[in-house]
């Protein structure tokens, strides 16, 4: 949380994660290099690791853009979720050996990129020769696609330069998510440049079959996880009494440390069953506006389903020294209806939580 | 190969290169004295942190350098919650 910050925050998990992705990585590399040399592609050397580390990022990118839908369906996703920062940072890195190639010093291991490949052999600087050397951008044909490739990466460089937390205490989790929201654009871009470049001096099927099985399931999965999303939004509260409090329901519809979710005031609000008590609080967590309705009470604290950000229910605000404060919302209880005022109090305002019973 | 795109070319990347180091000078210096005037978040020594904020501030640079000049500290955030809230007092 922000004390202060760390570089990486590691613990046991987050190194099991990053051990079994490194692994994942190494070993997709290896496969496609040994397969690709051995089946005669026609490529030598350099192009094929060119396109194993393109193809490595792709995949990767794809299981990037498929987690956060995936945890709208699936609460078992969410250890997905819980580092796929360090995921984006080890695709960005694959896209750049894609395009740049791997050559330091401390290395035993070089690979030449597009850029060292392709792009260097002329009296022109490699960047101004990838730009320079094909500008038939009315022709599909023959479009330069590598600049949609130089693109994405530069919108993955800017997400990759911000993932720390640090960004989003300084851009602020709105203005960071909309950011980061750029790997959408980001994607489009790298489809087009896989479509009209290898795509069309490719023979071989799989990397078409491939490409319309991401384009699918991508916006497939996005399309409907979003409408879902949408109809639960869409659900009409409960009616209000004199006094502008809303009913949200029964206390039966909670589990214990358990919240019930309810739209109010155009935002979601969760409402906390806990210790023989019910708080309500907005269900967006100050550090990357995780829905806080789909975690838990752990130790007495609202506990983040996404990175563990943790809320005292009735302060609305993190357990000192942390700093993080959430609004909150006056609730009552009548019988077993709970009732809840949409008027949110200011961040860490301490409302009394309803006592059950 | 175009004349005129090789050009162009030429002066957009040397453009963004010369924003890029300008950022890069800030971003070492930002790190080292500056960052803990906007953020108290940034507190002792934490060199891979100081290290690992340099790329995003030689992109924002000019956001930073900004809120030095007027000595403002980071925002907080905006959500419908909190504009409401802010609202409600």
């Amino acid at each position: 949380m922000s004390v202060s910050y760390k570089s990486i925050q590691w613990n046991k998990q987050k190194l099991i994660y990053d051990a079994i992705l490194l692994a994942t990585v190494g070993l997709y590399i290896y496969i496609f290099l040994t397969v690709a040399s051995k089946t005669g592609t026609g490529l030598d050397l350099r192009g094929i690791r060119i396109r194993a580390y393109g193809s490595a990022a792709f995949i990767l990118l794809n299981i990037i853009l498929s987690i956060g839908p995936l945890t709208r369906l699936d609460k078992r996703f969410y250890p997905l979720l819980f580092n796929r920062r360090h995921m984006g940072v080890t695709f960005f890195f694959l896209a750049l050996i894609h395009a740049i190639g791997l050559n330091l010093p401390v290395l035993p291991l070089k690979v030449d990129g597009v850029l060292t490949w392709y792009h260097d052999f002329g009296n022109l600087e490699p960047l101004v020769s990838l730009f320079a050397s094909n500008v038939e951008y009315t022709d599909l044909i023959r479009f330069p696609f590598e600049s949609l490739g130089a693109a994405a990466l530069v919108i993955f460089f800017v997400m990759a330069a911000t993932s720390h937390d640090f960004w989003l205490v300084n851009l602020t989790a709105p203005i960071w998510k909309a950011l980061h929201m750029g790997v959408y654009l980001a994607y489009g871009l790298v489809v087009s440049h896989v479509i009209l470049g290898p795509i069309q001096t490719n023979q071989h099927p799989c990397l078409t079959i491939g490409m319309g099985i991401s384009l699918v399931w991508i916006v497939g999965l996005h399309l409907f996880t979003a409408l879902r999303e949408a109809n639960v939004d869409s659900q009409p509260a409960g009616p209000s009494d004199a006094s502008g409090f809303v009913d949200v329901g029964s206390v039966a519809d909670i589990a214990e440390n358990r919240a019930k979710i309810v739209t109010l005031a155009g935002e979601r609000v969760a409402i906390f069953k806990y210790d023989g008590k019910l708080s309500a609080v907005s269900n967006v967590c100050q550090h990357q506006n995780g829905p806080l309705g789909e975690g838990k009470v752990v130790d007495g604290c609202i506990t983040c389903p996404w990175h563990g950000y943790q809320y005292l229910p009735a302060e609305g605000a993190s357990p000192p020294p942390f700093t993080e404060k959430i609004p909150t919302f006056e609730v009552r209880l009548m019988g077993d209806r709970i009732w809840v005022d949409p008027i949110a109090k200011p961040p860490g305002t301490r409302v009394a939580p309803a006592i059950i019973g | 190969m175009n004349a005129f795109a090789i050009a162009l070319i030429e002066c957009l990347l040397k453009a963004v290169q010369i924003y890029f180091i300008a950022g890069l000078i800030f971003a070492i210096v930002f790190s080292l004295l500056g960052v803990q005037r906007t953020d108290p978040g940034a507190r002792g020594i934490a060199p891979f942190f100081r290290l690992i904020i340099i790329p995003g501030v030689s992109i924002f640079w000019p956001l930073f350098a900004l809120r030095l000049v007027q000595g403002k500290q980071h925002p907080i955030e905006k959500t419908a919650h909190r504009q409401a809230a802010k609202f409600s007092r």
